[in-house]
C-alpha cells in the first residue's frame, strides 16, 4: 500500500533533568491542589452513594449527615439484586418491591448491544456514501438529514409512539429498539466527518485492483475507521443502557423491561413518602457499574480516539 | 474477515432480537386469565399480594399480577398503555386524574356491577363520593382513607417542660398562634441551645426547628397549611364536590399564609428551600431538624421502626374557637379500565378488595387505612399490638372531624399553574396580592373543558 511515512523529526529534545522535575515551584502546587480538588469534588458523590447504598434505611433518616454507612448492612444490594425476601426488605426500611434482576440485565443487554450494532452498522454505511460516494443532491440530502440533529428526541417522541403502537410492536424488543435504532443524526455526523478526511489514495488504489464500493466500505473503511466505530459504539451503548423514558412508554412486559426501568421501583412510592435511599443508591450503583467496567476497559481507547484523526 | 463477521454478528443479533420481539408481543396479547392491577405505592404491592393468593386460590386458572411504578412514572405509564392499547385490567386511581380518565372514557362505569352483584356501597365509611363523577356514575371503590396528625419527638418535648397531655388540646389562631404557637417558640432551639421565646435567640443558626416544613409549595397543603386553616371553617373549593373555584383568597387563607411567613421569619420554621424536596417528613424529625410537624397518617408505622428516637402522634390542632378540628382527607380508588378483555373478572377481583376479608388481610401491616369501618378496627389492633398507636387518626373518623377532599377537573394543570405562585410567596417575591391570581387562575382552569 502506498502510504507514505512522514519523517520524524531530527532530533528529540533532550529530556530535562528529574530533578528539575520534581522542584517544588508555586505554580505546581497550586496545579496539584487544583487537580487534587477537582478529583475529590468528581468522586465524592460515588462515595456517598456508596456510603447511603450500605445503611440501613431506616437509621439513615436519623443521622443523614454522617459520613460513613448508617447502621452497615448489605440490605440494599440484597434487595436490589433480589435475593432478601419482602419482609427483609421491610424491615430495614426498604422498599417491598421485588425484581427479578437476570431478566432486567438481559434485557438491557439485547436492548443496548442490538441497538448499537444497528446504529453503527447503518450509520457507518450511510456516513460512506455521504463522505466517499459521489452522486446528485448528496449533499442536500445529507443536510436535511443532519439537521434531525436539531430536533429535539421530545418532539419525535409522540410520532414514534403513535408509529410503534400502530405497527402493534409495543412490548417487543424491535419496538424498543427500531426508533432509536434505525437513525441516529450524531453517529451520522461524526463518521461521515471522520471518513471525509480519509485520503483518497488507498481507495484509488482498491478501485484500480477493480474493488466495488461495497467491498470498498467493507475491507477498506470499516477497517480505518476502526477507531472511530468503537467512540460511536461506546457512546452508543452507553446511551441505550441509561435510557429511561422510551422503555417506560414501550415496554410494559417484564419480559423485554430493561434494568433502568426495573430499577425505577426504588424512586419515591408515594408524594410524601420517604424513598428507600439506600436501594435507590444500590439500585443506581448496579446500574452503573457495566459501564464502569466498559470505562476501565476501553478509556485509553475513548480518549486516543478521540483525538485520532487518520491517515493525513 | 474480522469486519464480515461483525457484520454477520450485527445482522444476526438484529434478526434474533426481531424473532424474539414477534414471540413475546404474540405471547402478552393472550392469556385473558392473567389479570393486571397496577399500584403505585410499594408497600400495598406487597400488603395485597395476600389477597391475590386468596383470589387465586377462589378462582382456580387466574392470575392476578400485581405490577408497581413510583409514583412519578405512574400515570405517565399509564396514559401510554391507555394509548397502546395495554394498560391494565384494573389499578389504583388517585382524584387528582379521575375526571380526566372519566372524560376520555378509559374508565369502566360500575354501576351494573354494583346492581347485579347487590354490591353495599353503604359498608365503606369514607370515599365512595370521591368516585362518583359528574355523569352520576360510579367508577371506582375506595380503598384507602388518608388523614394527617402532629407527630413529635417525645424526648424534645419533655426536654422543653411539655407532657404528651398538652399535644392532645393544642388551640391556633391565625393572629397570635394560639397554644401551638407558644409550643412551637419554645420547641425551637439555636445552635447555642437558646429556645425561640429566649433572649439572645439566633434565628440564623438553628439547631432545631419547633415546626416543620409549612412553607412548601403543596398547592392542597394536606400535610401543611390545611390543617390550620380548614378549622376556621375555610374549605378549598366553593363547592364541597366539583368546585368552580378554589378558595385561595379567602381572608382567612390569607391570615393563615401570613401567620406561616412570621413563623418562618423568626426561625421557629424552615424557609421554603432550606430542605429539598426530596426530604420527606420522615427525614426531617428523625434527624432531629424539628421538633413537631404536620404528617400524614401514613407515615404513622415508619416512625415506629426508626430507631433511637421516639415520635409520639397527637391531633391537628383545635381552631380559635377552641373545640374545632377538621382534617383534609383523601381516599385512593379502585378502578376499572374500560378496555379491560375482561371486564367481569376485573370486577370480580376489584369487589374483592373491596371486601372486609381482603381489606382486613391486606391493611394489617398498617401501610394504609381501609375504607371499612371492621377492617380498619382490625387494622389498628393488629398494629397497636406492634406498637403504633392510631387512635388519634380512628378519634377523627369517628368524631366526624374528616372532610373530603373535593373532586375537581384538570388537577395536574392546577397543581402546575399554583404550585409556582405559592412558591413565589412564601420565597417573598410576591405578596398578599398573589392569591388573588391565585384563585383567578383556578376559576378559568376549573371551567376549562
Amino acid at each position: 500500500m502506498a502510504v507514505t511515512v512522514a519523517p520524524g523529526p531530527a532530533a528529540l529534545p533532550r529530556r530535562p533533568p528529574r530533578k528539575h522535575a520534581r522542584r517544588f515551584s508555586p505554580g505546581r502546587a497550586v496545579a496539584w491542589t487544583y487537580l487534587g480538588g477537582i478529583v475529590l469534588v468528581t468522586l465524592f458523590p460515588f462515595y456517598w452513594i456508596l456510603r447511603t447504598a450500605l445503611s440501613n434505611n431506616y437509621q439513615l433518616a436519623t443521622n443523614p449527615s454522617s459520613p460513613l454507612p448508617v447502621g452497615f448492612t448489605w440490605g440494599a444490594f440484597e434487595r436490589v439484586l433480589g435475593i432478601a425476601t419482602t419482609a427483609e426488605a421491610q424491615a430495614q426500611g426498604g422498599s417491598g418491591a421485588t425484581l427479578d434482576i437476570a431478566i432486567y440485565l438481559r434485557n438491557s443487554l439485547i436492548y443496548a448491544s442490538v441497538q448499537t450494532a444497528l446504529i453503527v452498522l447503518l450509520s457507518a454505511a450511510a456516513a460512506y456514501a455521504f463522505s466517499r460516494l459521489h452522486w446528485r443532491g448528496r449533499d442536500l440530502v445529507f443536510n436535511i438529514l443532519i439537521s434531525a440533529l436539531m430536533v429535539p428526541s421530545v418532539f419525535t417522541l409522540l410520532p414514534n409512539f403513535v408509529l410503534v403502537k400502530d405497527l402493534g410492536l409495543t412490548d417487543t424488543f424491535a419496538g424498543l429498539i427500531l426508533p432509536g435504532g434505525l437513525f441516529q443524526a450524531f453517529a451520522l455526523f461524526f463518521l461521515r466527518q471522520f471518513m471525509l478526511g480519509l485520503s483518497t489514495e488507498v481507495e484509488e488504489a482498491a478501485i484500480i485492483d477493480g474493488a466495488g464500493p461495497l467491498r470498498i466500505f467493507l475491507r477498506i473503511i470499516l477497517p480505518m475507521s476502526a477507531a472511530p466505530i468503537a467512540t460511536v459504539s461506546l457512546l452508543m451503548f452507553v446511551n441505550a443502557w441509561n435510557d429511561y423514558f422510551w422503555p417506560l412508554l414501550i415496554a410494559n412486559d417484564q419480559s423485554v423491561q430493561p434494568l433502568t426501568l426495573a430499577l425505577g421501583v426504588f424512586k419515591q412510592s408515594s408524594p410524601q413518602a420517604a424513598p428507600d435511599w439506600a436501594g435507590l443508591m444500590a439500585a443506581a450503583l448496579i446500574a452503573a457499574l457495566p459501564m464502569l467496567l466498559l470505562f476501565i476497559a476501553f478509556g485509553k481507547r475513548i480518549v486516543n480516539s478521540i483525538g485520532f484523526s487518520g491517515l493525513k | 474477515m474480522r469486519v464480515r463477521k461483525a457484520v454477520a454478528l450485527g445482522a444476526a443479533l438484529t434478526l434474533t432480537a426481531l424473532v424474539s420481539a414477534c414471540s413475546s408481543g404474540s405471547s402478552s396479547g393472550s392469556g385473558s386469565s392473567t389479570l393486571n392491577w397496577w399500584t403505585w405505592d410499594d408497600k400495598q404491592a406487597a400488603a395485597y399480594k395476600v389477597c391475590a393468593t386468596d383470589f387465586e386460590k377462589a378462582n382456580p386458572g387466574v392470575k392476578v399480577k400485581i405490577t408497581q411504578y413510583n409514583v412519578v412514572d405512574y400515570f405517565t405509564k399509564l396514559t401510554a398503555g391507555f394509548v397502546a392499547g395495554k394498560a391494565p385490567d384494573a389499578f389504583q386511581n388517585s382524584v387528582q386524574f379521575f375526571p380526566q380518565y372519566a372524560d376520555q372514557h378509559q374508565l369502566l362505569p360500575l354501576d351494573d356491577y354494583i346492581k347485579k352483584d347487590k354490591f353495599d356501597l353503604s359498608r365503606f365509611s369514607v370515599g365512595v363520593d370521591s368516585w362518583k363523577y359528574t355523569d352520576g356514575h360510579q367508577y371506582g371503590l375506595p380503598l384507602d382513607w388518608a388523614a394527617t396528625g402532629l407527630y413529635y419527638n417525645t424526648d424534645m418535648l419533655t426536654k422543653a417542660g411539655y407532657s404528651t397531655d398538652d399535644v392532645q388540646k393544642l388551640n391556633w389562631n391565625p393572629d397570635d398562634g394560639g397554644t401551638i404557637g407558644r409550643m412551637i417558640a419554645h420547641l425551637t432551639l439555636d445552635t447555642k441551645g437558646r429556645r425561640g421565646d429566649q433572649p439572645g435567640f439566633d434565628k440564623a443558626h438553628i439547631k432545631t426547628y419547633g415546626f416543620g416544613q409549612l412553607a412548601a409549595k403543596d398547592f392542597l397543603g394536606q400535610s401543611t397549611w390545611s390543617s390550620f386553616v380548614s378549622t376556621t371553617g375555610w374549605r378549598l373549593g366553593n363547592k364541597a364536590n366539583w368546585p368552580t373555584e378554589l378558595n385561595y383568597n379567602d381572608p382567612r387563607l390569607v391570615k393563615t399564609m401570613d401567620w406561616i411567613r412570621t413563623l418562618v421569619a423568626k426561625g421557629y420554621a424552615p424557609k421554603l428551600g432550606t430542605f429539598t424536596n426530596t426530604v420527606s417528613d420522615v427525614d426531617l424529625l428523625s434527624s432531629g431538624k424539628v421538633a413537631m410537624e404536620t404528617g400524614g397518617s401514613w407515615t404513622a408505622s415508619t416512625f415506629a421502626k426508626i430507631p433511637n428516637i421516639k415520635v409520639g402522634i397527637g391531633p391537628t390542632v383545635l381552631g380559635p374557637d377552641g373545640k374545632t378540628r377538621a382534617v383534609f382527607s383523601n381516599s385512593n380508588g379502585n378502578t376499572i379500565w374500560a378496555g379491560t378483555k375482561d371486564p367481569d373478572l376485573a370486577w370480580k377481583w376489584v369487589s374483592y378488595m373491596g371486601s372486609e376479608a381482603c381489606q382486613t388481610k391486606a391493611s394489617a401491616t398498617g401501610t394504609f387505612f381501609p375504607s371499612i369501618p371492621a377492617s380498619m378496627d382490625a387494622s389498628a389492633k393488629a398494629l397497636k399490638a406492634q406498637g403504633v398507636d392510631l387512635t388519634v387518626f380512628t378519634d377523627m373518623l369517628k368524631n366526624k372531624e374528616l372532610y373530603p377532599s373535593p373532586d375537581f377537573r384538570n388537577g395536574a394543570a392546577l397543581q402546575d399553574a399554583i404550585e409556582p405562585l405559592i412558591e413565589a410567596y412564601f420565597g417573598g417575591q410576591k405578596n398578599d396580592s398573589v392569591f388573588a391570581d391565585m384563585q383567578a387562575k383556578t376559576k378559568s382552569i376549573l371551567t376549562q373543558k
